[in-house]
């Protein structure tokens, strides 16, 4: 257990890219290296910490500790994968307070932020591209994007919304 | 209390964070920039610009950023606590309640999995009339697109780039 909790420390600390950027270094790890579990049984808990809603390094490290040690494993696990993050990132926000006056960081910050939005128009492209096969369906999406956007309609309620439509309309397919 | 509030909003956002980090963002701007007003759309992106630059899962690393900007430790803490705190009761609890209940449950996953592209387009859209207001802005953000459709880079080398330009164009 603790060879575990510390390997997911290491693991959260070199991560870099969010949580599908660690997910092939904890397989390396704790599959080939540790053997602390087999392929498949990694594979299951990936399928269902990406199923289910959260950030997916978060739900793989707490079904991991349950395998190992049940609630305690899990929680165990959630610290040692969020521990080094929240410290890193603290640290950043002091030393981000004190250099965000300088011309030099306002410029690139200009950039970067529209990097930052650039990636998060294409990510939403490259998942429409990949998971939606129905043109009405695409255009429930687009039309809920819209209302969020200039009706400023809680995001939260439009994806309930949107999802309920999306799921009876799938299943009245398959019915039919 | 303000670190309370953070609290709590950041629990709504995890419990309903389906697709992972993206799906997370797209819902904690909406309600940390549009609902409650604590940050504007560029302070936001500087946050987006900063966690994608850091390790850790980007949800996580936002949590504690925005709980630290509004409410200090205090709010960091509570904040990140409160967006992992969902995923226990997935994890324990509702993922067993769902996979009982409904014979199909991929369908209904499917369905959120999709659904949440709305929110995350909105985020996008949102962001983009926030920071693309000039011919400056909108021809580098076309540089950009491109340069990011051609996958030669890893986002953490495409953010620099972006930032680079952005010195270059500010500067000459």
């Amino acid at each position: 257990m603790l060879k575990l909790a510390l390997s997911l420390m290491k693991i959260s600390t070199i991560g870099l890219g969010g949580g599908y950027g660690m997910l092939p270094l904890m397989e390396e790890e704790l599959v080939r290296k540790l053997k602390m579990l087999k392929e498949e049984e990694f594979l299951d808990i990936v399928a269902k910490a990406q199923s289910f809603p959260g950030p997916i390094a978060v739900n793989t490290a707490i079904l991991l500790g349950r395998m190992k040690a049940g609630i305690l494993g899990s929680i165990i696990c959630s610290i040692s994968i969020v521990l080094p993050p929240f410290l890193s990132i603290l640290l950043i926000a002091l030393m981000f307070e004190k250099v965000e006056k300088y011309s030099i960081v306002r410029n690139f910050m200009f950039g970067a932020r529209l990097g930052v939005t650039i990636i998060i128009i294409n990510y939403s492209l490259e998942l429409i591209k990949r998971i939606v096969k129905s043109r009405v369906i695409l255009g429930i999406l687009i039309a809920g994007a819209i209302v969020i956007v200039f009706f400023k309609i809680s995001a939260f309620l439009v994806f309930l919304i949107t999802a309920s439509v999306v799921f009876f309309k799938a299943t009245n397919r398959e019915e039919k | 209390m303000k670190a309370i509030d953070l609290f709590f909003c950041f629990m709504k956002i995890g419990f309903l964070a389906f697709g992972g980090g993206y799906g997370a963002l797209s819902m904690i701007q909406n309600e940390v920039v549009g609902v409650h007003g604590w940050m504007t759309n560029p302070e936001f992106l500087d946050l987006l610009s900063i966690s994608q630059m850091t390790p850790g899962p980007i949800a996580i690393n936002s949590a504690t950023y925005i709980g630290y900007r509004i409410a200090g430790f205090s709010g960091a803490v509570l904040s990140t606590i409160g967006v992992i705190l969902p995923s226990f009761m997935w994890m324990y609890f509702i993922s067993f309640i769902i996979e009982r209940i409904l014979r199909n449950p991929r369908r209904l996953l499917n369905a959120l999995r999709m659904s949440i592209i709305s929110p995350i387009l909105a985020a996008g859209m949102n962001l983009t009339l926030s920071t693309v207001n000039d011919l400056i802005s909108f021809i580098l953000a076309l540089l950009l697109l491109t340069l990011l459709r051609s996958k030669k880079l890893s986002l953490i080398q495409f953010i620099l780039v972006a930032g680079g330009l952005g010195i270059m164009v500010k500067t000459f």
